[in-house]
């Protein structure tokens, strides 16, 4: 008579057994009492282990972790997104490109009025402004210009959009 | 918060909020704890080790990579500092700690530990308490933390067939040990 091996043994703990060796194990526990025996004292072992005591640490370990961890000149820095920061950059750069462009074409149009007071400058800057691109630039380069700017604005939408969507995407995995 | 997985809080102390470290720490300070008490047999080894170990994770938090879980990640700090602090204290290096062939010697203090308790699942956590600290740890992190063998073999850098051999050695000498008390009777 063959008696159960520590490994079918094992094996039938953690469900390894194929269907025949399973008929096999129950048909020799029904025979041999020493079998039966050592399949019984397996399964107390398993079940027992299963319940073994988990140690708890001290009350205020978290505490003193934490302390030493604050101690320590580690630290991480929060991550920045430089990638909307550029093309920000790049739109504000552009848009102040533009007046510039505009504000340097103002003079030479503008030459007869110099003595003219701050606050009417300010009042009359708009038409000069536009007066200024009639006659510096063609109207293809305005149109141009123009789409440039568009496009930059969508770009910086479609961004913002997109940063707008992976924070919420954020909170909503918080909750 | 204190419902944030552990990627997230991980994700939160990069950001900057080194505080939120506290939910892991609360997360897995009584698993760990557990594992380096089995280990170093010592509960005040076992805590100061568990801190270093929560130094360590912390420090290293850049380094995971979220290939396997954070338990497992911190279990395989946990393990091997615990060998190193056992390696260091015997003045043993570590590949003799990394041989699983070490002897179970539970037989040996088998009669006194019966004698000093009143029933069998007292009598099992003895018996634990007296198993080689790879033998124990394995076992703490099958049977506690529920670990699978893929889990332990990265935690522990064994090979699966090895944490076989030695999960089955430990089951073998205690159901020995369980026949000689005719403690299986209490299955039923």
């Amino acid at each position: 008579m063959n008696h159960l091996t520590d490994e079918i043994l094992n094996k039938f703990i953690d469900n390894e057994l194929t269907t025949a060796e399973l008929t096999r194990l129950n048909d020799h526990i029904r025979i041999c009492n020493e079998c039966l025996a050592k399949l019984k004292a397996q399964k107390v072992v398993d079940n027992n282990l299963k319940r073994i005591e988990t140690f708890q640490v001290s009350l205020n370990f978290t505490e003193k972790v934490m302390k030493k961890i604050s101690a320590t000149t580690v630290k991480f820095k929060p991550k920045k997104s430089y990638f909307f920061r550029i093309v920000f950059s790049v739109f504000i750069l552009g848009a102040l490109a533009v007046l510039a462009f505009a504000f340097a074409n103002i003079p030479a149009n503008t030459s007869a009025n110099e003595t003219m007071e701050w606050t009417k400058f300010f009042s009359s800057i708009v038409p000069k402004l536009l007066s200024g691109y009639e006659s510096s630039i063609s109207k293809s380069s305005i149109s141009l210009i123009g789409t440039i700017l568009t496009f930059i604005l969508f770009i910086s939408g479609y961004f913002v959009y997109e940063s707008h969507r992976k924070v919420k995407n954020q909170i909503n995995k918080m909750g | 918060m204190k419902n944030l997985n552990d990627i997230e809080i991980i994700e939160s102390v990069k950001r900057g909020n080194t505080a939120d470290f506290s939910l892991l720490v609360d997360r897995y300070k009584d698993k760990g704890f557990s594992l380096l008490r089995r280990m170093l047999k010592n509960e005040m080894d076992a805590e100061e080790v568990l801190q270093d170990c929560f130094m360590k994770a912390f420090q290293s938090l850049n380094l995971f990579r979220q290939e396997s879980k954070f338990s497992t990640w911190f279990y395989r700090i946990v393990y091997n500092s615990a060998l190193s602090f056992l390696a260091s204290k015997r003045r043993k290096k570590e590949r003799d700690l990394n041989s699983i062939d070490e002897e179970l010697e539970l037989e040996k203090n088998d009669n006194k530990i019966y004698a000093e308790t009143e029933n069998l699942m007292q009598y099992l956590n003895k018996l634990i308490e007296k198993l080689p600290e790879k033998f124990a740890a394995i076992i703490n992190m099958f049977y506690i933390d529920e670990m699978t063998l893929d889990e332990i073999s990265k935690a522990t850098g064994l090979s699966i067939v090895n944490i076989k051999v030695i999960l089955h050695r430990s089951r073998n000498a205690l159901r020995e040990l369980i026949i000689k008390h005719n403690y299986q009777e209490e299955l039923l």
